[in-house]
């Protein structure tokens, strides 16, 4: 307690300085006038006396040192002198202090940010009480490297019922399609079919009303309730305080609302579209069509469990592989192969998460390096201003400074200036985060995404610690090497030397920097290509299309019901001004969505019959011209192909010249799936299927003659070529559907280039990032190369005197700058280049139609750079030429 | 020792101490002006005395210390140990051989 006392008591008067220093030479005077007193009093003489008191009391420094260090605490107070001294410094030389500052701050800023981005992506846990111990549990299947399938109701039973490591286990299916009509007209919204036990695990209160029962649950069909959001209950509903008793109807069936989910809460799936409407497990079939729910055969449903206290997820993970190898063993029809994954619930779905991954590594990687280069930057800055404080550093060790305390003199600074840009590097991550949401954080539609990407207050202390470690770092090389004693020339010598010794370190951190641009540029470039060649191919414009997804067999119409919905829809969208063709389809013409089947052809001449398996879709008449294809023999589909009639299908050039090399595809006849179809065409494939992937074999069917047992064959993703403005023609369109049959749910109508720029997000977001990255650390190596030559320059400039006096030409002294300056970043771009080329493979996922080594996309950033290289390397070199021997010889 | 002759003399100021404590030690003890004022400092950084100013003998002002309730405390314990460790090396160099066989 004392010591704590002492040290209080030091710390306050180390901040009133001034009222001790008045006490001490208060005590030395009393001493010495007291002292003299006595001299006096012994018959001294008054001069005499007081000089015999001086001697008396000794070294009077000494004494007012160690009275000091008493007063206060040294180390603590030599640090605020440090800082001080760093601050004054910082403001001294405003221009030095914003580069580093602003350097530092884009290196931590784009750092933290995807700092942050990858824990919303991987680790952010939900926010909900005591989550830590809330797990996920979804299904395995042998042989597939997919994760995150879901599980069947039965399995959740059985699992439920016997489990011991679960405190408690709820099923959900957060990905439910609800079309929900408000007071304000049908709203599109996302919903959740989840168990009694939902509500219960998650720990929720409701903010109005209350959660289902266990009974609700348990009978299917039997209790039509409904749970809505708050987000929901104030749209759709103004905040209806009398909500709980009333009617909605959901995909056209009518619900009781019984509550309302507390604010915010807007279900459990990271990623997904956020949940408006939560109903029973009872009422799955509501929720999902294509098959029922609540049977063995249809897995859709995803666990959410609460770990007992001591359980752990090992524990968990083990006791479920039992269950499921019994459930295998007793249902093999539906269940062989099938195990579980028990995973901590954290971050988005682990199926996207193990998408996302490398991309976020590639993130990652470039931040990473934009630091190293920011880093390098400011330690290069660093060295030159320590070389050129060599004079004033060498006057300090002269006067009794230690090194060590210089060393730590010089640290302090260099952590101040990290620690500025550290703080300014948050604006940034604040920025950036801005950003990355854009890409990360919203669906095609432009709506959020349940994954709030934030600044997290733990990434901000990360790369607050790293900003630190990054000034130490940066400053202790920088420091050693200006504290080197014989580097210490200065008080012996007026001038450096002539020779001017080349700095190896700073040399070799512009090497890096320059390094490191080129392979950001390079992989830049790679990237625009690759994005260039899916959004603007040749003969294609995404911004032309318009998609817009029809669901009737939501709202449970009957096949023939449904189409004739969809013929209307076709007519009437047709003969709106600016459409030009429109087209039912069955998956959206996306690179990802292709569906596979497979054919099998017996050759007329009578060979083995051969099999393959091919891309398929199913599309209307006229969907190649709205697609921009070209039917290159035979006809596109039409009004002859009746669905009940002889079935037909297009097949793609590839697929034709595989099969009938000699052109004779029209009129043969292919083995698929439900019998044997006719071709009646051969097309050459959208351009947009042949970017994302060599050409590869496709056969259409047609949509109108689709398996009517398969009772999502109505549904369509309907695509519209239009000429003119979309935006003035999407709001006509859902118009114009709405007007064929309003309780039919449709999607938005977006542009496939919208549709395009979501698919491929991870791809315009690590474009933008590379390129973004890449030009600042072109900008910070263009300058790093100008200040070290300029330096160079400086530095040397009695020897280009000397030289030049002794003969040697203006252009020789610059080509002398010039070589060293080339050098350099030649040694950089060739390093950063190789780089680039064997990084390719990390990109391969991201580039569509370009190969990791298209020397276009790699070459055009370097070259850039390289630029820009020669113009920072010219000026110094120019600088150096317009030394006047003489001036600079006399100066000395 | 500081406590003990402010415990003994009374309030004093830091030149008055010095000389106290050399008179007492015979002049075969001089404090270093340097130890003894940041001494006083740390006592009453601790507590143990306390400090004002006050006029001195010949007429000019000086810091008087003084000993608070903590500081004779203090010098309870540290005479009680400083007795203790005497008495025990007293006890060493009284020793005889034969004490201990």
């Amino acid at each position: 307690v004392r010591t704590l006392r002492q040290i209080l008591i030091r710390l306050a008067s180390s901040m009133s300085r001034r009222r001790d220093e008045a006490r001490l030479r208060e005590e030395l005077e009393d001493h010495l006038a007291m002292r003299t007193g006595e001299h006096l009093r012994a018959g001294l003489p008054p001069d005499l006396a007081r000089r015999q008191a001086v001697v008396d009391f000794g070294a009077v420094e000494a004494f007012k040192e160690s009275y000091r260090d008493q007063q206060s605490l040294p180390a603590f107070e030599r640090l605020l002198q440090d800082i001080g001294l760093a601050i004054r410094r910082m403001r001294s030389a405003p221009a030095f202090t914003a580069a580093a500052v602003a350097t530092l701050a884009l290196g931590l800023g784009v750092t933290s940010a995807v700092l942050s981005l990858a824990y919303a992506l991987f680790l952010k846990p939900l926010a909900l009480d005591d989550a830590s111990r809330l797990v996920i549990v979804d299904q395995t299947i042998a042989g597939n490297d997919r994760r995150g399938f879901g599980l069947s109701m039965p399995d959740y039973v059985y699992f439920r019922d016997r489990t011991q490591a679960f405190a408690d286990l709820a099923a959900h299916y957060s990905t439910s399609p609800m079309l929900a009509a408000t007071r304000d007209g049908a709203l599109n919204v996302s919903g959740s079919v989840a168990t009694a036990s939902y509500f219960r695990l998650l720990r929720l209160q409701p903010a109005l009303g209350r959660f289902f029962s266990t009974e609700e649950d348990e009978y299917p069909g039997k209790h039509p309730v409904a749970v809505l959001s708050h987000h929901l209950w104030q749209r759709g509903f103004g905040g209806d305080a009398g909500i709980a008793g009333t009617t909605v109807r959901l995909n056209g069936t009518p619900f009781t609302v019984i509550g309302v989910a507390p604010e915010g809460f807007r279900g459990i799936v990271h990623g997904a579209t956020p949940n408006d409407v939560w109903i029973p497990t009872a009422m799955f079939a509501v929720g999902y069509r294509y098959c029922d729910g609540l049977t063995r055969g249809c897995p859709m449903v995803n666990l959410i469990g609460r770990l007992d206290r001591d359980a752990t997820i090992d524990r968990a993970q083990a006791e479920l592989d039992v269950l499921a190898r019994q459930l295998e063993a007793a249902f093999p029809d539906t269940n062989k192969g099938r195990g579980v994954l028990v995973r901590p619930a954290r971050g988005i779905r682990i199926q996207e998460q193990m998408e996302e991954a490398p991309m976020v590594a590639l993130l990652s990687a470039a931040a990473a390096l934009v630091l190293l280069v920011a880093s390098a930057n400011v330690a290069g800055l660093l060295l030159a201003r320590g070389l050129r404080r060599r004079k004033e550093i060498a006057i300090r060790l002269a006067l009794g400074a230690s090194r060590g305390r210089l060393v730590r003199m010089l640290l302090v600074e260099a952590v101040a200036l990290a620690a500025a840009g550290g703080t300014a590097g948050l604006v940034v991550a604040f920025w950036s985060i801005q950003v990355l949401d854009g890409f990360f954080g919203v669906n095609y539609g432009g709506a959020a995404r349940n994954v709030i990407l934030s600044l997290d207050p733990r990434v901000v202390l990360v790369s607050i610690a790293v900003a630190i470690v990054t000034g130490f770092v940066t400053g202790l090389a920088p420091a050693l090497q200006a504290t080197r004693p014989d580097r210490l020339p200065a008080l012996r010598e007026e001038t450096a030397g002539a020779g001017g010794r080349r700095s190896r370190l700073r040399e070799g951190l512009i090497v890096v920097q320059v390094a490191v641009s080129a392979l950001l540029l390079a992989s830049g470039g790679l990237l625009v290509r690759s994005f260039l060649m899916l959004h603007r191919g040749p003969g294609f414009d995404p911004d032309a299309i318009v998609l817009v997804r029809t669901r009737p067999s939501l709202v449970g119409y009957s096949n023939e019901r449904a189409w004739t919905f969809q013929r209307d829809v076709l007519r009437r969208i047709e003969e709106l001004p600016g459409v030009v063709a429109a087209s039912p389809g069955g998956t959206p013409p996306l690179p990802r969505w292709v569906r596979q089947t497979v054919l099998r052809h017996s050759r007329r001449d009578g060979g083995q019959p051969e099999q393959l398996q091919v891309g398929m879709a199913y599309v209307g008449p006229r969907y190649f011209k709205a697609m921009s294809g070209q039917i290159v023999s035979g006809r596109d589909f039409d009004d002859r192909d009746r669905p009940d009639g002889a079935r037909v299908v297009i097949v793609n050039e590839v697929l034709a010249r595989r099969l009938w090399p000699k052109g004779d595809a029209v009129g043969d006849m292919l083995e698929a799936g439900r019998g044997s179809v006719e071709v009646v065409g051969v097309v050459n494939d959208p351009q947009i299927l042949n970017v994302w992937q060599q050409p590869a074999p496709m056969v259409y069917f047609n949509y109108w003659q689709q398996n009517r047992a398969d009772n999502w064959s109505s549904d369509s993703q309907t695509l519209i070529r239009i000429s003119g403005d979309a935006a003035a023609l999407v709001p006509q369109i859902g118009r114009t559907i709405a007007g064929v049959d309003p309780d039919v749910p449709f999607s938005d109508a977006s542009t496939l280039g919208r549709l395009l720029d979501y698919e491929f997000s991870d791809l315009r977001a690590a474009r933008a990032l590379l390129l973004t990255l890449g030009t600042l650390a072109l900008v910070l190596s263009a300058i790093g190369v100008y200040a070290a030559l300029v330096f160079a320059v400086t530095q040397r400039k009695r020897e280009m005197a000397i030289r030049m006096a002794i003969g040697a030409s203006r252009s020789d002294v610059g080509a002398l700058v010039f070589r060293r300056g080339a050098v350099i970043v030649a040694i950089g771009l060739t390093g950063g280049l190789a780089a680039a080329v064997s990084a390719g493979p990390l990109l391969a996922s991201l580039l569509y139609g370009v190969s990791p080594r298209d020397p276009l996309g790699l070459l055009a950033g370097p070259v850039v750079l390289a630029a820009v290289a020669v113009i920072a390397i010219w000026l110094p070199a120019r600088r150096a030429m317009a030394t006047d021997p003489m001036a600079s010889l006399r100066s000395e | 020792m500081v406590l003990k002759t402010l415990d003994v003399l009374g309030p004093q100021h830091g030149y008055g101490l010095a000389r106290r404590i050399e008179q007492i030690s015979g002049d075969r003890l001089a404090l270093n002006p340097g130890t003894l004022y940041p001494l006083l400092l740390k006592l009453e950084q601790e507590g143990a005395i306390a400090s004002e100013r006050g006029p001195s003998e010949n007429n000019r002002k000086a810091r008087y210390y003084r000993l608070t309730a903590a500081g004779r405390k203090q010098l309870r314990t540290e005479t009680r140990d400083w007795e203790q460790t005497t008495a025990v090396i007293d006890r060493f160099f009284a020793v005889k051989a034969e004490d201990v066989t």
